[in-house]
Formats: C-alpha cells, sequence, structure tokens
C-alpha cells in the first residue's frame, strides 16, 4: 500500500504537468485532435501497452492493444495500426470487453479429470503431468482398440491462429486421426462456390466496397455481424451507392440501406432467378463477359442433359494439352469448337442461343443446345409475378430493381449466411451469383459476389508446418459424426465411426449438439472418449473426460490472417499466461511425446511456446509461398503487413487475374492443389450448367428455386407439414462470436443475460405470447427457452433465436436441439475438406413456440 | 411523570433502531435502500420535506399571536416553539442519511455553491433552528429565572425576575417576529429545491412554493394542535377550545388555499396536453393512484371537517382530522417523487412512428440476477432499513417534545390570559 | 478552449463498442455505464420501431452532453461539479458528498451513484483474486482535484468525463477509438478549424433536450438516410 501510494503520486504530478501542458495552446488541442499514432509505447512507470490481434470465429482479425500495468491487462482498445486510415479503428464491443473472460469466473484454473458422468461437472484437479499422462494414455487405448482414425479431431478456424492451430494439425496428421473441418460443420461453407467459381470462396476485402455503385445484400447484417467493416457499407452509400437489403427480417442492416426488400424466407433463389430472367428477356447481361469467361456458350446434349464433349463428336478432336482434371466442351458458331478448358478465347459470334444438331463419334446424331440456351427456357419460369408468389417481392419492383442493376456498375452481392444456411443455400448462391456474373461484374473493382461468413480460406501456403513431409492426412465432414454414415458420401467414414474427440477453439455440446446427437454420443459411450482445451468452463468442458487449460490469444504467440481483410499480423503475449494455463502448442507438444516419444522432435523441444511459436512464424513466412514473400517477422512486430496480391496496389479483388488477363479457373483455395478444385470446374469457366449425375437426378443441373423443408423436414417427418409451421431462425446477435462472450458480464448486462426469441407482432397475438414472456420454442427434437421480443419486423412464422448461448442460460438444454444434421446429396459429389463437402443447415429447421411464462 | 418516562423510552428507542439502521446503511452502502439512479432520492428526502413541513407550524402559530393579536393562541406560543424546533431538528437530521459520504458534509460550509437551492436550504434552515431555539429559549427565561435552572443563563443571575420578565417578553416578540418569514422561507426554499428543475415537470412549477408553504401551515398547525391537545388533556379542553377552534380554522384554511395552488397547477399542466403531462397524469391518476387519492382526499376530509362545527369541536375529531391530515401530507410529499423519477427526462419523440414519448433507459447502478440493468422507470418501494432509518426525526421529535416538557413548563400558564397592558 | 463531440447518427450502427470502451476504461462498476446505446422507440436493442412495413431502426447513443448551462454543475452544494477551462464538466471524487442532487437534475439520465463499494462490486463478478480492471491510475486535474480514480469511493457521482485521464495524454476519448463506425468527432468548438466546428457548420446538427437550454457541446447529426452529401 505504502508503496503503491508513492507511485501515484509520482504519477499523478507527471499527469497534472501533461494536463497543464495540454491546456496551454491549441499545439496540445492538435495532439488530440490529429492523432496518429501506432507504435506502442510506454505510457507509465508500470503501464505498457501490447499490440496483438484479436481473434475468436468472427475472424475479423482486429488489431488490439492491451494496457498492462503489473502483468495485468487492465483495458483494451483498437490498435488502429493499419496502413490504410480506412480500415481503423477494427474492433468491437466483444474484442473491447475480453478482459472479462480473460480474467472472468469461467477461466479454467487446473487441468480437470471427469470424476461423476459426463455433463455433471463433477471433475477433480489434475496436476499437468496426470492429466496429460491420463489423456495420452485413454487416446492411445482407443488408437490400439478402433484405429487412430476413430478419434476425430476439432480444431475450429485455420486462419485465426497459424501456429498453435497448426500444431494441432501436425500432431494429428502424425498420429493418424481424423479431423473435421470447421467450415462445413459450422455451415458457413457456401457450396455455391465449388460449384459455380471452382474456389472454396471468395469475397471482396471491404475497402473495395467503396467502388462499389450498387449493392446487395442477401440474408447478411453486416451491421450486426461484420461491426468493424459496417462503416465501409454506409460510406459506399454515402458515395452514391445503392444498397437493397433483401431479407425477411427488418435487420439493422435493412434500416440503413436504400431499400428493404422483405421476401419469403429461403425465397432467395427465386428472386435472383426472377432478375436474371429480366436481364436476359431484356437484353441487359453483357454477352461478351459471358461467352468469354462463362460455360453458357457450352452445347448441352438435350437427350441426356450432360455437357457435349470434345472428343464424343465427330469432327473434333479433344486437346492433346489438357491436364487430367480438365475436360474440353464443345460451342458452336457455324462450326463447332473444341473449347480448350485453360484458354478464355471463344469468338464473339459463338453461338447461345438456338439449338443444333451434332454427329458424335458414334455416329448417333443428337439434338444440343448451348447452356445460355437451357438457361433462359428454365428462367421462362420465373416470371415477375411468379416471383411475387414465391418470394412476395412485388412484381414491379423485382423489374425495377433487375434494370436498376444492370445498369450500375460496378454491382456486389452480399450473400450471407443467413440465407446460405439451409437445405437449398447452393442453390440459392448459384442463382445469385448470376446477376454479377450475367452484368459481367466478376474480377473487377468494387465488383462480384461475396460471403462474409465463413472466413476459413487460408492465405498462403501452411504446409511445412500443418502437415508433416510425406504424411497423409485423414478427414471427414462432421455432419456424418452426427448423422452416420451414407451411402454416397465419398469421405472415408472410419471402420468404426468416431469414438474420441479431441477438442479446441471450440464449443460443439452447444453450438453443434444438433438434435441432442453429440450429448448422447458421449452419455451412451458412443464416445468413449472427449479432451478439450480451452482457456475457459464452457458447455463443452462440462461434457469432455479431460479438461486442459489454454490461454488466451492475449497470452500467446500466433500468426493470424483471415479472408475478411488483407493483413497479416501477429498475436504477442500481453501478459503470461493466467493460472496454470498454456498456449495449445505447449499442450500439444506434450502430448504428442506422451502419444509417441518419436513425435516430441516435430515440435521445437526445448524452447519455450512462445520461442518455438517465433520459430514456426518464420517458417511459415519462408515456406508461405508468393502472399507472404518478403514479409518478414521484425516487420510484423512492428505492425501487421499486407498480404500480396497479383492485383495492382496489393487488392484483394477476386477472380482479378482470370478476368483481366483471362486465366482460367479456378484460382487456387489453399491448401488445396489445384487439381482438386479444378475438378469442380472442369471446363475452367464459371459454370452454371452441371452436369454430374446427381445434380442431373435432383433437377439442379441449373439453378432453379426449390422450397424449403420439402426434400428436409417433411422427408424426415410428413407431420412436420402440419405440426411446426415456424422456422427456427438462430441468428447472430452483437453480444457474441457465436459461445463465445455468452458467458461475459457486460455483454450480458446489455441484454439482461437473458436469451431471446424473436416473434412478429402477429404471430405474437396468435399465440397469446407478450414482450418479455417466457416461450419454449419447440420441436419433437428438442426444445429450448427464450424470453420473447416482439418486434415488427420480424416475419411472421419465424421464431429468430439470437445463437450462442451456453447451456446453462438456456436451463441446460443446448438450443440446437432443434436442428438436424441433413446431408444434401449434391454436396457430396466430390470431398475435398472444407471445400466440397455436406454443409449444416442451421435454418433448416421447423418448430412451434408457446408460452410458458409472464413477463417479469 | 410515567407516562413522559414511557414516551422517552419509545423515542430513545426508535432513535436507537434508526440509528442501527442508519449504520448499517454507512457500513453497506446505500444499497441497503431501494433508490437507484433513476430514483434517486425516495423516502428520506420525503420524509425531510415532511419535517421541514411541520416545522413551520410553530413559528407561524406563535408569530400569529404577535403580528395578528390571535391572544387566543398566546397560551401555546411555547408548545408552538418547541413543536417547530424539534421538528426542524429531525428535518436537519433526516437529510444525513441520505447522504452517500455523510462525513463530508462539512465541505457544504467549506465550498459552499450558492447557485445551489440546497446551499440556500442550508442556511434558512440552520437560521430556522437558531431562531427556533432561540423563541424557546427566551420563553423559558422567566420560569428558569424563578426556579434556578435551565442553561445558558448564568447571565440572567445578576438580573431581576422583571428585568428576565420583560426581556423575555420583548425578545419572543421580536424572534416571532423575525421567524416568521424564516418559517415561509424555509418551505420556499425547500420547494426551490425541486420546483428549479426543469428536468423534472412534475417539480417544476412555480406553484410550488406557495403551495409547499400553505401545506407547511396546515400540518405544522396541525402538530402544535396535536401536541397541545395532548399536554392539556381532554379534562382542561373546554378551557382552551378558543384556541384549538382557530388552530383547526388556519388548518382548513391553509388548506384551502392548498388546494387552490394544487388544482390550479393541475390544470396548467394538463390544458396544455404534452406528452410529458399526459405521462405525469397516467402516473398520479393510474400506477400512483392510491397514494395520489390519500394526498387528495385525507387533507380534503380534514379540510372539510375542520370547517364544520362537530369537527372541530372535540378533543377526538381535532385529533382523528389531524392524524388524517398528516398522512395525506406525508403522501404528498412521497409523492413528490413518484411522478418526477418515473417521467424519463430524457424522452424523445420519434416523428413517422407515431411515439410521442419514449423514456432513454438509465442504468439502475446495480447488477442483479434476473433484473434488467437499464430500466426507463422504477418500482421504488422504501425497504425496511430505509423505513428504520427514517424513524429518526420521528424519534427526535417525540424525545425533544416530551424531554423538554417534561423538564419545564410549556403548559399555557393561566395568566397569560390577561396580557398586561403595557404590552400593548 | 470548449472541448466538443459531434455524434453522426447516420453512421451510427448501435454496436454499443463506445459503451463498451468507456465501461472497460473508466472501470465502470457492474450496472453503472456512463455511456449507453438504445434504438429510440423500441423496447429492445436493435429491434425495429413502427408498423405495417413503416419500420425505422436507429441509434442513440447518450453520454454526458457536457452542457455550457449545467445543471448539475448549478445544483451542486460543494463544487464538486465543476467545469473546467476546457469545458468539460468534472466531479472531484473527494469532495462529493452523494447528496444526488445532480441525479434529479441532469435531464440525460447520465450520472451514476456508486450505491456500494465498487471494489467489492466487481470482485463479486468472480474475477481472479485482485484483478481489477480499467485505467489503473488515478488522475488529478491541476489544482489536484480527483476526478479520475479506478474505485470510485462509495456514496459518490459519477459520469463521462471525456477521458480526462486520456486528454491529458493527448489521447482521445475511449469512445472515440473505441467506435468502428467512426462516427464520432471531438475537438475545439471555440476553434472555427477544428473538425468539430466544421461539422456543425456543414451539417444538419441536433442537440438532445435543447428546449431545456442546457446548450450541451455534444451535437448529433442527425439519420437521414440516404446522405449524399461529402463530408471531408
Amino acid at each position: 500500500m505504502e508503496k503503491k501510494s508513492v507511485k501515484l503520486t509520482r504519477r499523478q504530478f507527471l499527469k497534472v504537468s501533461a494536463a497543464a501542458g495540454v491546456l496551454v495552446g491549441t499545439a496540445g488541442t492538435a495532439s488530440f485532435i490529429h492523432k496518429a499514432e501506432a507504435a506502442p509505447k510506454e505510457v507509465g512507470p508500470n503501464i505498457s501497452s501490447v499490440r496483438t490481434t484479436c481473434s475468436p470465429n468472427c475472424t475479423g482479425a482486429c488489431g488490439m492493444k492491451a494496457l498492462v500495468e503489473d502483468g495485468q491487462i487492465k483495458s483494451i482498445i483498437q490498435a488502429a495500426d493499419y496502413p490504410e486510415p480506412e480500415y481503423n479503428p477494427r474492433g468491437c464491443l466483444k474484442g473491447l470487453s475480453m478482459t472479462n473472460l480473460i480474467y472472468g469466473p469461467d477461466r479454467l484454473k487446473t487441468p480437470l479429470i471427469l470424476k461423476g458422468k459426463p455433463g455433471s461437472g463433477d471433475f477433480k484437479e489434475a496436476s499437468w503431468n496426470e492429466s496429460l499422462d491420463f489423456t495420452a494414455g485413454r487416446l492411445k487405448e482407443i488408437a490400439d482398440k478402433y484405429g487412430p482414425e476413430s478419434i476425430g479431431v476439432l480444431f475450429q478456424v485455420g486462419g485465426t491462429g497459424y501456429v498453435q492451430k497448426g500444431a494441432v494439425s501436425r500432431l494429428a496428421t502424425l498420429a493418424g486421426w481424423t479431423m473435421h473441418h470447421a467450415y462445413d460443420q459450422n455451415g458457413d461453407l457456401p457450396m455455391f462456390w465449388p460449384m459455380t467459381f471452382g474456389v472454396q470462396s471468395e469475397e471482396l476485402e471491404p475497402r473495395e466496397w467503396l467502388n462499389t455503385r450498387y449493392v446487395m445484400v442477401f440474408g447478411s447484417n453486416i451491421l450486426a455481424t461484420r461491426i468493424p467493416d459496417a462503416h465501409f457499407l454506409l460510406e459506399a452509400r454515402n458515395n452514391g451507392a445503392k444498397i437493397m437489403v433483401f431479407d425477411p427480417n427488418f435487420s439493422p442492416t435493412a434500416a440503413k440501406a436504400d431499400e428493404w426488400v422483405p421476401i419469403k424466407a429461403s425465397s432467395d433463389a427465386a428472386v435472383g432467378l426472377g432478375m436474371a430472367r429480366v436481364l436476359i428477356e431484356e437484353k441487359l447481361y453483357d454477352s461478351e463477359f459471358i461467352k468469354t469467361f462463362t460455360d453458357l456458350p457450352l452445347l448441352v446434349r438435350v437427350d441426356n442433359g450432360k455437357r457435349l464433349k470434345a472428343d464424343e463428336v465427330k469432327s473434333l478432336v479433344k486437346p492433346a494439352d489438357i491436364p487430367a482434371y480438365r475436360e474440353a466442351y464443345v460451342a458452336y458458331n457455324g462450326q463447332f469448337i473444341a473449347v480448350h478448358p485453360e484458354k478464355l478465347d471463344l469468338p464473339s459470334d459463338v453461338m447461345i442461343e438456338g439449338d443444333v444438331e451434332v454427329s458424335l463419334k458414334t455416329g448417333e446424331i443428337v439434338n444440343a443446345k448451348p447452356a445460355f440456351q437451357l438457361l433462359k427456357e428454365s428462367l421462362a419460369d420465373y416470371t415477375p409475378e411468379e416471383v411475387e408468389k414465391l418470394a412476395g417481392i412485388p412484381a414491379d419492383d423485382l423489374v425495377r430493381i433487375a434494370r436498376e442493376m444492370a445498369g450500375s456498375k460496378p454491382l456486389h452481392i452480399i450473400y450471407g449466411a443467413g440465407n446460405y444456411q439451409w437445405y437449398h443455400g447452393d442453390l440459392k448462391g448459384r442463382a445469385l451469383a448470376l446477376l454479377p456474373v450475367l452484368t459481367g461484374n466478376i474480377g473487377k473493382p468494387g465488383a462480384g459476389i461475396s460471403t462474409y461468413a465463413g472466413q476459413y480460406r487460408i492465405r498462403f501456403k501452411v504446409a511445412e508446418w500443418w502437415v508433416p513431409e510425406g504424411k497423409k492426412q485423414n478427414w471427414l465432414p462432421f455432419l456424418y459424426v452426427l448423422h452416420g454414415p451414407t451411402k454416397t458420401m465419398k469421405a472415408k467414414w472410419p471402420t468404426h465411426g468416431i469414438k474420441a474427440l479431441v477438442i479446441g477453439w471450440g464449443n460443439p455440446f452447444d453450438q453443434h449438439n444438433m438434435a441432442n446427437k453429440l450429448r448422447e454420443m458421449v452419455e451412451q459411450e458412443d464416445l468413449e472418449f472427449v479432451v478439450t482445451t480451452d482457456f475457459q468452463m464452457t458447455t463443452t468442458c462440462q461434457y469432455s473426460h479431460a479438461v486442459l487449460p489454454a490461454v488466451s490469444w492475449y497470452e500467446k504467440t500466433d500468426l493470424v490472417a483471415t479472408p475478411v481483410h488483407p493483413y497479416l499480423q501477429l498475436q504477442q503475449p500481453a501478459v503470461k499466461p493466467i493460472y496454470e494455463g498454456q498456449p495449445e502448442f505447449w499442450i500439444i507438444r506434450e502430448l504428442a511425446k506422451r502419444l509417441n516419444p518419436e513425435f516430441e522432435k516435430y515440435f521445437y523441444p526445448g524452447l519455450e511456446p512462445d520461442q518455438a511459436a517465433q520459430k514456426v512464424i518464420e517458417l511459415l513466412l519462408k515456406t508461405g509461398g508468393p502472399e507472404v514473400e518478403g514479409i518478414t517477422l521484425e516487420q510484423l512486430q512492428k505492425g501487421p503487413v499486407r498480404l500480396k496480391s497479383d492485383v495492382p496496389g496489393g487488392r484483394q479483388i477476386p477472380f482479378y487475374d482470370q478476368v483481366q488477363h483471362k486465366k482460367p479457373f479456378p484460382p487456387v483455395s489453399l491448401p488445396a492443389k489445384l487439381e482438386q478444385t479444378a475438378q469442380f470446374v472442369k471446363s475452367g469457366r464459371i459454370e452454371f450448367y452441371k452436369d454430374e449425375d446427381i445434380m442431373l437426378q435432383m433437377g439442379e443441373a441449373l439453378p432453379v428455386h426449390k422450397p424449403p423443408f420439402e426434400e428436409s423436414e417433411f422427408a424426415l417427418n410428413p407431420m412436420a407439414r402440419e405440426k411446426y409451421q415456424f422456422s427456427y431462425v438462430t441468428r447472430n446477435a452483437i453480444y457474441r462470436v457465436h459461445s463465445t462472450h455468452s458467458n461475459n458480464v457486460w455483454m450480458n448486462e446489455l441484454q439482461e443475460g437473458k436469451p431471446r426469441v424473436w416473434l412478429s407482432p402477429k404471430d405474437g397475438q396468435e399465440k397469446g405470447i407478450k414482450e418479455g414472456d417466457a416461450v419454449e420454442i419447440f420441436n419433437d427434437r428438442g426444445k429450448v427457452t427464450a424470453y420473447a421480443i416482439i418486434d415488427p419486423g420480424v416475419g411472421v412464422k419465424q421464431a429468430v433465436f439470437e445463437q450462442g448461448w451456453w447451456s446453462r442460460y438456456t436451463n441446460g438444454e443446448s438450443y440446437n436441439t432443434l436442428t438436424y444434421p441433413f446431408i444434401k446429396p449434391t454436396h457430396e459429389i466430390y470431398f475435398v475438406p472444407g471445400m466440397w463437402a455436406p454443409n449444416t443447415a442451421w435454418n433448416e429447421c421447423l418448430c412451434d413456440v408457446r408460452k410458458v411464462g409472464d413477463a417479469l | 411523570m410515567k407516562k413522559s418516562n414511557a414516551l422517552l423510552g419509545l423515542a430513545g428507542a426508535i432513535i436507537l433502531i434508526s440509528l442501527i439502521a442508519w449504520g448499517y446503511q454507512v457500513n453497506n452502502g446505500l444499497i441497503v435502500t431501494n433508490m437507484r439512479n433513476p430514483f434517486s432520492w425516495g423516502l428520506y428526502i420525503a420524509t425531510f420535506a415532511f419535517f421541514v413541513g411541520v416545522a413551520a407550524g410553530g413559528l407561524i402559530v406563535s408569530s400569529s399571536v404577535y403580528l395578528f393579536n390571535i391572544e387566543v393562541l398566546k397560551p401555546f406560543t411555547r408548545i408552538a416553539s418547541l413543536s417547530a424546533f424539534a421538528s426542524i431538528l429531525g428535518a436537519g437530521a433526516m437529510i444525513l442519511p441520505d447522504m452517500g459520504r455523510v462525513e463530508r458534509v462539512w465541505k457544504v460550509f467549506l465550498h459552499p455553491n450558492f447557485q445551489s437551492p440546497l446551499v440556500w436550504d442550508v442556511v434558512v434552515i440552520t437560521a430556522y433552528l437558531i431562531i427556533t431555539f432561540l423563541s424557546v429559549y427566551v420563553q423559558l427565561l422567566p420560569d428558569w429565572k424563578k426556579e434556578g435552572h435551565g442553561f445558558l443563563n448564568g447571565w440572567t443571575r445578576k438580573r431581576s425576575q422583571e428585568d428576565i420578565n420583560s426581556f423575555s417578553k420583548k425578545w419572543s416578540k421580536r424572534v416571532a417576529l423575525v421567524g416568521l418569514p424564516v418559517a415561509i422561507l424555509i418551505h420556499t426554499v425547500t420547494a426551490l429545491i425541486f420546483a428549479t428543475q426543469a428536468s423534472r415537470g412534475w417539480w417544476n412549477t412555480a406553484a410550488l412554493p406557495p403551495d409547499f408553504v400553505s401545506v407547511a401551515v396546515a400540518s405544522g398547525t396541525a402538530l402544535v394542535l396535536v401536541i397541545s391537545l395532548l399536554a392539556v388533556g381532554k379534562e382542561q379542553f373546554e378551557e382552551y377550545r378558543g384556541a384549538f377552534r382557530t388552530m383547526a380554522l388556519i388548518v382548513a384554511g391553509s388548506l384551502v388555499i392548498h388546494f387552490f395552488f394544487l388544482s390550479v397547477d393541475l390544470i396548467v399542466h394538463g390544458w396544455w396536453g404534452n406528452s410529458e403531462a399526459e405521462e405525469i397524469h397516467a402516473l398520479i391518476f393510474g400506477r400512483y393512484g392510491f397514494l395520489y387519492g390519500l394526498e387528495i382526499l385525507l387533507p380534503a376530509f380534514t379540510m372539510i371537517f375542520f370547517f364544520t362545527e362537530k369537527g372541530r369541536s372535540s378533543f377526538k375529531a381535532l385529533m382523528i382530522g389531524s392524524v388524517l391530515l398528516f398522512i395525506g401530507v406525508f403522501a404528498h410529499r412521497m409523492m413528490l417523487m413518484f411522478p418526477a423519477f418515473n417521467v424519463i427526462p430524457l424522452s424523445l419523440s420519434l416523428s413517422g412512428a407515431g411515439i410521442e414519448s419514449w423514456a432513454y433507459p438509465v442504468a439502475l447502478g446495480q447488477l442483479r440476477e434476473g433484473l434488467p440493468v437499464f430500466v426507463s422507470s422504477w418500482d421504488y418501494s422504501p425497504t425496511l432499513v430505509e423505513y428504520a432509518v427514517a424513524l429518526l426525526p420521528f424519534g427526535q421529535v417525540l424525545f425533544v417534545v416530551t424531554g423538554a416538557m417534561k423538564m419545564y413548563n410549556f403548559l399555557p400558564q393561566k395568566r397569560i390570559e390577561s396580557p398586561p397592558t403595557n404590552e400593548k | 478552449m470548449r472541448l466538443g463531440m459531434v455524434i453522426d447518427l447516420d453512421r451510427c450502427i448501435g454496436c454499443r463498442s463506445c459503451a463498451v470502451a468507456c465501461k472497460s476504461h473508466n472501470a465502470q462498476p457492474p450496472g453503472t455505464w456512463w455511456n449507453r446505446v438504445f434504438t429510440p422507440g423500441s423496447s429492445f436493442h436493435q429491434a425495429a420501431v413502427g408498423k405495417d412495413g413503416g419500420l425505422q431502426m436507429e441509434a442513440l447513443p447518450v453520454s454526458c452532453q457536457m452542457c455550457d448551462n449545467a445543471p448539475c454543475q448549478k445544483v451542486c452544494p460543494t463544487g464538486a461539479t465543476y467545469t473546467d477551462e476546457r469545458g468539460v464538466v468534472l466531479i472531484d471524487y473527494e469532495r462529493c458528498i452523494g447528496c444526488r442532487y445532480c441525479m434529479a437534475a441532469c435531464p440525460y439520465g447520465v450520472r451514476q451513484f456508486n450505491w456500494e463499494d465498487a471494489k467489492e462490486v466487481k470482485a463479486r463478478v468472480g474475477y481472479e483474486a485482485g484483478y481489477e480492471y480499467g485505467y489503473p491510475v488515478d488522475f488529478r486535474d491541476k489544482d489536484g482535484r480527483l476526478v479520475f480514480t479506478p474505485n470510485r469511493p462509495a456514496g459518490v457521482v459519477e459520469k463521462c468525463t471525456f477521458c480526462a485521464q486520456y486528454l491529458a495524454e493527448g489521447e482521445l476519448p475511449a469512445c472515440i477509438r473505441g467506435c468502428p463506425g467512426k462516427v464520432r468527432t471531438f475537438g475545439d468548438l471555440d476553434d472555427p478549424n477544428s473538425e468539430v466546428s466544421k461539422l456543425i457548420r456543414k451539417r444538419q446538427t441536433v442537440r438532445l433536450k435543447e428546449e431545456l437550454g442546457t446548450s450541451p457541446k455534444v451535437y448529433y447529426i442527425a439519420p437521414a438516410k440516404p446522405i449524399r452529401l461529402e463530408v471531408d
């Protein structure tokens, strides 16, 4: 105490002098009015600030500065040190209140070993040695009994921590475990991307929004889910861009838009197709562009629906220099043309409408039509009047918006997870992709289609660290763990299924507990062992047999680069690990050497975790390829560094190279090799016509509108049609990053710490539910209780639940007990982990609501 | 004697309970009350205002004797002064537990901000405390001289009884003359604490100070009436019937003025019909209708009752009328708070959405499970601790009045009934 | 010098980051918020207002309005609330007697009372033993008045100080640095060339409860979408 008061007195003196200095004149004023300061600085004898990167699974990757005194983080503020001032100050309310999690009551203090039943919370505290020996022992037993591939690994999004998460991948690969890719697991994989463009996902960097003239937002609530980037949208609007929001609900984003177009749930494909029809009927499309870059001129056989291949046609020879994963198709301009899949050079007189007779090598003569012709025919069903019926958008508005859109370049479509996390999410994306493609809005500044949910793209090569040389990785989409294997699956199902889970950076027992499946698996000892590393006691920890205390991103070293903005950044420890926590790297290394003493050498033995992490960063920078070429650890220690790109100015504009330099599609999606993803678009072009058998069988060769629930809920249980008429929509609130911050005291102060269900006034009235009433949302699979918000902006027959609540806030039940792990067969045509894989459809869920308690 | 000992014991117990509760509050903070940020004043300030009110009555009664020659009241000037002194002492004490940092109250004297109506109130209440003390003192001096006890009376030892008698008479009158405006001022200023605040529509009216005075005259006179009735007892009631009648008439008359201000104010607030006034009306006639009913109906009853012959001609009737009035006035003081705090000042109208008044939520200042942190209304009702602490002035008044009356002679003296002519 | 702030409601997305930054950096105990953001007209933040398709949803941040004619200062019996040379309304935590008159006087509901010991309240949340959040050092004005202390004494009133502790270091207030929407502009209202003065001249601004004559130094640019004005 004595010492402290002396210190304070001296500090106060300094402050007083500083204050006086500021007061003297305009020079002082200038210092805080025109502020431009980036370098961390010493603000007092015992106070310092450390720059790190906030890395939860929003993947916002915001540079934050921790104010540290006496080894404790006192407060956090945006670092605001991006070289481009437009990106400053990235950050949000969750990141600003991380101290509540770092020092909060749910922080794990020591390793724990389960004593009682899973979920009982009956643990014994253990030493690191004891818990690691126990974990390694159990994992070895299970690997011996069922094979190492029966051990599943969940480590969420790679881009938020290349070093620590890479360590998990490294060990999993060495040990032969099965990895689950978070992209499809989280339902964030927009399957139209690989289907249409052959990529995992792509997006404009938000700064490019400023160059856009027309923005169409489908199922995305940028203002809540992309808080640090939302200002770009408003700035674009104030620069003269028109912002159109298509959403069943009046979201904060809709409120700031020029127009809000309320549409029916999961009817976006109909809207997209209706507009595409207008573009085609009124010849508002960019004919040159679609001939050059898309599959629309390619001929399709009318008899079997397959694309006509060059080597089928009598007069044609398949070009010799075509890689195995490509195919040469056929176009027609009076003569048949063998279309080289790596050359985007079709003549401008190529036929896109009409049909033609083709003589095949077999001697058959078949009728063939360009895909464009088929598309046009297919779109004929989507007249404005019909779309009004399907989607609820007035026919006149549809036509007007289509014309406006065609006349305003650049056009940008934001296609959010609220839209594609449905069974037919892929169809919606394919339909909406028609709009920028038909109008030539691809590969240009401010133009394109982007999905800002799901930031899983790896930004540079990571194999040197993630995959020990010469080792193969096992991957299995997580949906199969919940759903069980299917006959049509391409991924390899482990002989005994998944018998153990190694979990990090996630809370699947709330977030992926679909139809209560995960909990049942543990309770019935189907899952024989679960080990979780986390820095907080999540619901998943409660269901784990061993809990290993990790650390937050303020207590370790890592490298971060997510796709939302193009910066490579460091995580730097602001403080030492709290309690007995350890960086995941250390935990993995300790586990590795217990599993097999041979493994230790892969993890920089002898080095402290932070030193080792720096070594890994240097390795990654050296071997990461052109994106990180020339970037050094020293540069990163000074601040964020923009990743390199082929686009002039290093800008992040998808398909720039393809369109500007006529390179074949797709660009590489790391970490996959080109041959893995190029097979998705064998023509080397943007593909709207998919001729894989399943596509043809399901009637999805071309993008079509399919109503929700028919092939999912009603196929599962025809009674659901009558019984459950409410859509159970689980959207994001501003207070959580999925389930992170569910327990953040300030976030809960801001919302009374209560889960909410948002209902329309009409439904509230019909169900006798008033604002604040306790409401049970239920179906045959499960239930969750939430408190009603009656919102005139919510569409009818919707129960909108704000996702991410830990079970302790919902009477112990996971809000995901209502959802179901549907698998769409078209997602099984190929399997490339996290790129073409069955995607979780959270919103494909029906329910009913009833009042269970009065408002307080 | 026994009765007064019992009363003193009771007063002591009340004070003790209140001090214990206050001690508890000092230890735990004002969180033990049910006041919170959106409702930051409650029972304490209401009780304070109540005692300021009854304190006025004393000097108004005794001053009237001198100013308006209401001779019939003269027997009760000592009791009136004592009542005023005890009440203002109680009011002054009541303000202290409301302070978050009571140990710093001296800073008001060290750094007074003369813009603050609260500082004005400190000045006039202190002045009133001195004046009422002097009033009691000078009236007791002749007795003390005669009976050879009392305090602060060393200087009288060398004077003759006559000297002291005439000194007492002369100064009683002078103190009363100074006292009357100060008595009116404590109400005016206390009312100004509230009335100056444009942020609170319920308070922000020029009618508030005169209305405070009228209520104070009524309730203060009623307190003198009650103490006097108890002092003389039923046996001697007839002897002072005239005085009691007069006091009852003062009570009733000032209530007429009170209701005049009240209704004029309601009309002015209500006629324009802005949203804030509508909210206030919704609160006083709706949510707080019962309390507002007490505030209106009880004094109205007393007013009418005291105007009837029956109402002012029996011991029982006068007691009932007065007690009902106290309850009504206390309700009035509580009702200062509810419509003021539960109409959030920052209310916004949203053109286009058909919303005329939307209250911007205020943080409570407390985080409690199941309770929102932000509210646009706070259901204030005092906690047990608050009730216990608020007993303090009641105990004090009882203690001071009983104690003083036990030690000294405050009862009417017959000889005063025919005053010496040289006083004229 | 008169320090003031302009808040552009057209740009405000209602994310409440400013409120959280304020809470953290100024060590506000649970239940206390110097800075609030709500959706006017709505019973719950970010729920729509209106009916029959005529919907709206705007956010309004409110903290101390730094009135030139500050009722809180005028009612304060001890002068604990005062306006400094820069026009910043501050509270001397060592002089406040906790009478709460200022809370009754403030038309903006920004004043917060310490109903109990701040340190104890914070500890009750269950932080690591001995952990305290917020700017860790006391700050006194040039006359030695205590206008920021990480643990406010029980029984005093507190509110926004424009982050007095940061202004002294030439840093902007936490709400400004914490706003990802770049909604807030801060500076000298007396300087015609300051950014705030320019904004007030160029754009249509309103002040809250202007009819009360409190003359706030916090200005709001009305949400008037779509705005096509160039703002430099």
